[in-house]
């Protein structure tokens, strides 16, 4: 039974009306999934818990902008990363001082996934390794589906610039990931 | 390569699926109490139906002050049409007596002459005269005249006749009875009966086919006397009727005079028939295209600094209000404002006349006043419309025009007594009235910048000026306001 299922019209109608009860539900449904949407985004637990909070507090703040076509995971998760990007913008000078992930030693990055779990924590360990651009631009046309343009106009970069910075952090991540199932 | 990519890519999206750690339990509570405090207080009041109930109570508030407010001008109104009935009847009444007086001389003078016949006949027109004219004066205080003269014809006919006329008479006595006018009428009367006294022993030397003659000319007059009495009576009624149900405003009663009572009865109906058919109109919200989702309430607080002018006697100082804004941003060009208001208000007259003084409570045993100084505290509520026009980013200008309720608190009078050239100035004397006023209103105007401080807060600043719309307070003074409003106002969509 997917999420979305838990989520009728009655539901909804409470959502909109501010129901507080409605709206613990519906934090206690998405918390998970959203949160790792948002340490995928960020770079500390902390900072993906307070994105976590604020997205959330949006999602019941223009619930009722949400027209009802589309899925509502699919409106809420927008509403999410676009929270994070408003943290990436906003946290802008703090980012562009990265540390190259070439220059990271292996032990940090390396991780030992025995179970499912452990795979995405590592992957959000490793995109978390990744300077900030790469890590948008690599979560965006990745893990949310956008196309180069749409990112482009998004991070107001050209698209040239977001297609190498993209394929430039994929490379590193597959060498990671490599190394990773290799031992 | 192109494979191994879309693999890689495919993994890592399937392998975040898995995620499963859970944020700390602080984010629901942090969550739980910003979505409390984002939750504005007010929210529990802009449910339709509360705020369908506000206007509903606010309206009758304001049609209950309007009615209040017109009561009191019908009453005035009414006593002012009371005075002019004594001023007209005064007047005819003076007239009449002299008439009255004038003819009774004359019938002295004949009788004098020991004419008989020409002087009872004289004294039969000249005493029908006199109670034509004066029921024409509208003077009438019983059967004075009418049983007199009975008694000197003593006919049975005659006094069925004035009986009938007597009530009329007494009716319309009632309705003029003016006081002073009726015992002043009385005594001419008594002055006229001393007169007439000869008449007594003549007449009753009548013969039975003179008092018949007689007899039969006063029923045709007291007749036509009965007749005009009678629509007297009902005109008089008419136009009390008129007045106390009418929607006419202040003023207009004062120009009712006897001849337009006719005339103001119809306007009445005229306007209750008017207002009797009058609906509201069918509007459907919908189909106003600037009424959208993007409407939202914004909340303020607002102080202001003003000057009172009531007129070039009247100083005024710096004057001072502070309230709160509740206003509707339909879009961002326009919104619904309203606010309510406290106001200290303080203003003083040096050297006042009489007539300055004249409704100042307490002045009437005051010699030599000096100054006067009046606090006035009242609250004011107003309701009014904003348009804005941006002429830069997050900058607008804005005219707001609105009207005003008030609502005085009782207010202080305080009179500063001049000394004699030799003795000192007596202690000022505080007169505190114990009454309270709501008035419907005032009309004023705002003019002036607002900023954008924040997404949700904004500032504004602005000249205003209003006018009162009737006269304000005991001492009934026609107030103009200027000065200069800030406020903050915060709020956001829902």
């Amino acid at each position: 039974m997917s999420l979305e299922q838990h989520i009728d019209q009655k539901f909804l109608k409470a959502l909109k009306k501010g129901n507080r009860d409605a709206q613990k539900r519906l934090y206690e449904l998405y918390k998970v999934k959203f949160f790792g949407v948002c340490r995928l985004y960020t770079r500390t637990k902390e900072d993906a818990e307070d994105q976590l909070q604020e997205g959330f507090f949006k999602i019941f703040k223009d619930i009722n902008n949400y027209s009802g076509n589309g899925s509502l995971e699919g409106w809420m998760r927008k509403v999410i990363v676009n929270t994070c990007l408003m943290y990436i913008r906003a946290n802008k000078n703090r980012f562009t001082a990265e540390i190259d992930l070439e220059n990271v030693p292996e032990n940090q990055v390396f991780v030992n996934p025995t179970m499912e779990k452990d795979w995405a924590n590592a992957i959000v360990f490793m995109v978390q390794k990744l300077p900030m651009i790469n890590q948008t631009i690599f979560n965006l046309r990745v893990m949310d589906g956008y196309k180069f343009n749409e990112i482009a106009e998004l991070l107001e970069l050209k698209e040239s610039t977001v297609r190498s910075h993209f394929l430039r952090s994929r490379k590193k991540l597959q060498t990671l990931l490599n190394k990773s199932l290799i031992e | 390569m192109e494979d191994n990519n879309k693999n890689m890519e495919e993994f890592m999206r399937k392998a975040m699926e898995g995620f499963n750690e859970s944020p700390s339990d602080k984010i629901w509570e942090g969550l739980d109490n910003r979505l409390t405090e984002s939750e504005p207080f007010y929210k529990k009041f802009l449910h339709w139906r509360f705020l369908a109930l506000v206007s509903v109570l606010a309206l009758l508030l304001s049609s209950n002050i309007y009615l209040y407010n017109k009561s009191n001008s019908l009453e005035s109104t009414l006593n002012q049409i009371s005075e002019r009935s004594k001023i007209d009847g005064t007047k005819e009444s003076i007239s009449a007596i002299n008439s009255v007086l004038t003819e009774e001389q004359s019938m002295n003078e004949i009788i004098q002459e020991n004419d008989l016949d020409a002087s009872l006949s004289n004294t039969i027109s000249a005493g029908i005269r006199k109670d034509s004219k004066l029921n024409q004066a509208g003077l009438f205080k019983g059967s004075i005249n009418s049983n007199e003269l009975n008694s000197n014809f003593n006919t049975g006919t005659g006094t069925r006749f004035y009986s009938n006329t007597n009530s009329n008479q007494s009716i319309l006595a009632k309705e003029y009875d003016g006081g002073q006018i009726v015992q002043g009428y009385e005594k001419s009367l008594n002055k006229s009966r001393s007169n007439v006294s000869p008449l007594q022993d003549t007449t009753g030397e009548m013969n039975q086919s003179d008092n018949e003659f007689g007899a039969t000319l006063r029923e045709r007059e007291v007749l036509e006397l009965s007749k005009s009495a009678t629509q007297d009576i009902v005109a008089l009624e008419q136009v009390k009727t008129a007045v106390q149900t009418s929607a006419v405003g202040p003023g207009i009663g004062l120009q009712i005079h006897t001849v337009d009572i006719l005339e103001t009865k119809n306007k009445a109906d005229k306007l209750k028939n008017l207002f009797s058919d009058w609906k509201l109109p069918d509007i459907n919200v919908k189909r106003i295209p600037m009424i959208d989702k993007s409407g939202r309430f914004l909340f303020g607080l607002n102080i202001g600094t003003f000057f009172s002018h009531i007129n070039s006697k009247f100083h005024s100082i710096p004057n001072g209000n502070a309230g709160i804004n509740i206003e509707y941003q339909i879009n961002p060009k326009f919104s619904v404002i309203s606010s309510v208001k406290y106001n200290y208000q303080q203003y003083q007259i040096k050297n006042p006349s009489i007539q300055d003084l004249d409704k100042f409570p307490g002045s009437e045993s005051l010699d030599n006043v000096k100054e006067v100084e009046v606090r006035n505290n009242y609250i004011d509520a107003s309701l009014g419309l904003i348009f804005k026009k941006e002429y830069k980013p997050k900058n607008r200008l804005f005219v707001a025009p609105a009207l005003a309720w008030q609502f005085y608190f009782p207010q202080t009078f305080d009179y500063t007594l001049a000394g004699g050239s030799s003795l000192p100035a007596p202690p000022p004397l505080e007169v505190k009235s114990h009454r309270f006023f709501g008035y419907f209103g005032m009309v004023n105007i705002n003019l002036g910048f607002e900023k954008d401080l924040g997404a949700m807060s904004t500032y504004r600043l602005g000249l205003f000026i209003e006018k009162s719309l009737i006269s304000l307070g005991i001492e009934d003074a026609d107030v103009t306001q200027f000065g200069i409003r800030s406020t903050f106002l915060f709020g956001g969509t829902f």
